[in-house]
């Protein structure tokens, strides 16, 4: 059981977003603080101290594995994001975003002649 | 012996990685479910869980095309390997439909007709005043002004929820107000649904005959067998639990049986007994039950109630009950549990729930809406709740001074709304079960200072995340009989062999 713990986070192979996300999941269990270090600037000290009792002695652990899925997570957020963006912004379009032709489509047309399979 | 490499891929992985960025992800979340599996759930609510290496392999564009994890990545819409364009269109129709709720805008109208009440119940979520007097009912001139304002609102159907108090302690008010809603639906046309919420305790044949003659439906409390609920709702007599058995009796007798629904609300002396609880609605013959926490308002705050437990509490009551229910199930009673059906729904259909507390943005105003007896309007009953504690954070204006343009579309309902977007809070968006959840502003100003809230630390969160991880587990397991019972539950589809209630 620890009372405080110090974790050594080098920003050059985690996003500033990634380390973020990470610190706020933990601050239910523990006081977070992040400070850089004086000696290597490339990396931030992030400090843990328990809101009561004790820390859970895996906390590093669970910070190291937390931080890799939200590096995962912010990959994955700006890889889909233009995907999202239209997603949504086709379901509340009064057009078409996609296909701007088809706004002038006649539900009555076949063009690919799919009724005459029937 | 050679270490096995650790970039050994599982039977799903392209290893010569030819189709090497060949698809595109669709928008999704994850949630590591357990050391090996990850739970999936896209921005529509579809889900999957996935060996971990698939995973991997999915994110880093390795998935072999022809392993069944791609194909059924590509039916549930995670993924596109040709033209997108039909499953962003698919995924657009779906998230219209997911958010339909906001098209109709507020649909729930709250009357608060008097807050008289003979009841009084240390967990009472409003504060109530003794029966006798009126100052403390709504006058006739409120009731036709909040009429008024409520026919404003674009919604086709609107359901009109009577409450208190104990409103059936000013039945001339509820005759006046349901004679002048229909009176003006003869010109408005919209489905109107009348709901009085009661303790049954006032309840004469002559209400009773009114409410058949107008289809009036009755919600009441009940908080589980004789010595719980009568400690949970003192009265004079101490005779709550007898007067609901009866008067139940006779309401369904003359309304019909599936006319009176009840809700129960958990007070740490209810942690204990989660089995008799169901037990007893399943004595008294109810189809469900809605297995509520105590919310931080009115009188469980003022008598320390809602402190005394936490969502851990809660949640392991909850657990307890919901066995209990699905045994029940098992032996042939049919009984659901609303609150897991309102996520259910989420969960297995492509289609919203109106239930306010779950939605994004949060239904605060814009899905439902409080008139209280003094003419004051608030965004939801919680915010009328803060109100008679002081805090008029949320009052959105008043029927006699302030229009339908001033209350609906001013600049506190707008800061609500946008204060409860999931997709934007802190802690939320990135969460797998966003797709099922609600930002509820109003419970974390109650509780946390602040609309936005802090995840981490909110017993709102703490409650939503393990009753939902309790039912993708229960899901999870495979079990073919909770998977048609939930799914009975999510769609309103029968299951077969079980008991129907009477009518």
């Amino acid at each position: 059981m620890s009372e405080a713990v110090e974790i050594s986070v080098d920003t050059t192979l985690h996003s500033r977003r990634a380390i973020f996300e990470t610190c706020y999941k933990l601050t239910g269990g523990a006081f977070v603080s992040l400070t850089r270090d004086p000696q290597n600037p490339d990396f931030l000290v992030v400090s843990l101290r328990p809101r009561e009792g004790a820390l859970d002695p895996s906390i590093a652990g669970i910070f190291a594995n937390e931080l890799i899925d939200q590096e995962i997570r912010t990959a994955l957020d700006r890889e889909m994001a233009p995907i999202r963006e239209l997603i949504v912004a086709q379901a509340f379009a009064e057009g078409n975003l996609l296909d701007s032709l088809r706004d002038d489509g006649n539900s009555c047309d076949d063009p690919l002649g799919i009724s005459r399979l029937r | 012996m050679m270490a096995t490499p650790a970039t050994t891929l599982s039977a799903s992985v392209d290893s010569a990685d030819t189709s090497a960025r060949a698809y595109k992800l669709l928008p999704f979340r994850f949630e590591r479910w357990t050391e090996q599996e990850v739970l999936l759930v896209n921005d529509v609510g579809d889900f999957l869980f996935l060996d971990a290496r698939s995973f991997e392999a999915l994110i880093g564009h390795r998935l072999a095309p022809t392993s069944a994890d791609y194909r059924n990545l590509k039916a549930k819409l995670f993924l596109s390997d040709g033209d997108p364009t039909v499953p962003i269109e698919l995924l657009a129709t779906r998230y219209r439909t997911q958010k339909s709720f906001l098209s109709g805008f507020t649909a729930l109208h709250l009357f608060v007709i008097t807050l008289r009440c003979d009841h009084s119940c240390p967990y009472c979520q409003v504060s109530r005043v003794k029966e006798s007097g009126t100052r403390w009912d709504m006058s006739r001139e409120t009731a036709e002004r909040a009429i008024e304002l409520m026919f404003r609102s674009p919604a086709q159907s609107l359901k009109v929820e009577i409450q208190g108090g104990e409103p059936l302690l000013n039945f001339d008010l509820i005759r006046f107000i349901v004679e002048r809603v229909i009176d003006r639906n003869r010109t408005e046309g919209r489905r109107i649904e009348f709901v009085i919420a009661t303790n049954l305790a006032p309840l004469d044949d002559e209400m009773l005959t009114y409410m058949k003659e107008r289809s009036i439906l009755l919600s009441t409390s009940l908080d589980g067998p004789a010595p719980l609920h009568d400690a949970n709702r003192p009265r004079p007599g101490r005779d709550s639990h007898s007067l609901v058995e009866k008067n139940l009796g006779r309401a369904r007798a003359e309304l019909g049986h599936d006319r009176i629904s009840a809700l129960m609300t958990t007070t740490e002396r209810s942690l204990a007994q989660p089995e008799a609880i169901v037990d007893e609605y399943v004595r008294l013959g109810f189809d469900s039950i809605f297995l509520r926490s105590i919310s931080p308002y009115g009188f469980a705050v003022r008598t320390g109630a809602a402190a005394r437990y936490q969502a851990a509490s809660f949640l392991d009551f909850y657990r307890v009950a919901l066995d209990r229910i699905i045994d029940w199930n098992r032996k042939g009673t049919a009984i659901r549990e609303v609150f897991a059906q309102i996520l259910l729904t989420k969960m297995m259909t492509p289609f919203p729930t109106h239930y306010v507390d779950l939605q994004s943005p949060g239904g605060a105003g814009i899905g439902a809406v409080a008139y209280n007896y003094d003419g004051e309007v608030y965004a939801s009953d919680e915010a009328r709740m803060l109100a008679e504690m002081g805090d008029l954070s949320f009052r959105l204006g008043n029927v006699h001074r302030d229009s339908y343009e001033q209350i609906f579309g001013g600049e506190k309902l707008r800061s609500l709304v946008a204060h409860s977007v999931l997709e934007s809070l802190p802690g939320c968006n990135r969460c797998a079960f966003l797709p099922f959840c609600g930002g509820d502003p109003i419970f974390h100003h109650r509780t946390q200072g602040d609309v936005i809230g802090h995840r981490p630390t909110s017993a709102f969160c703490a409650k939503n995340m393990g009753v939902l991880r309790h039912l993708f587990g229960q899901l999870r397991s495979g079990d073919p009989f909770i998977i048609d019972l939930f799914t009975s539950w999510a769609t309103g589809f029968p299951f077969p062999g079980l008991d129907e209630m009477p009518t």
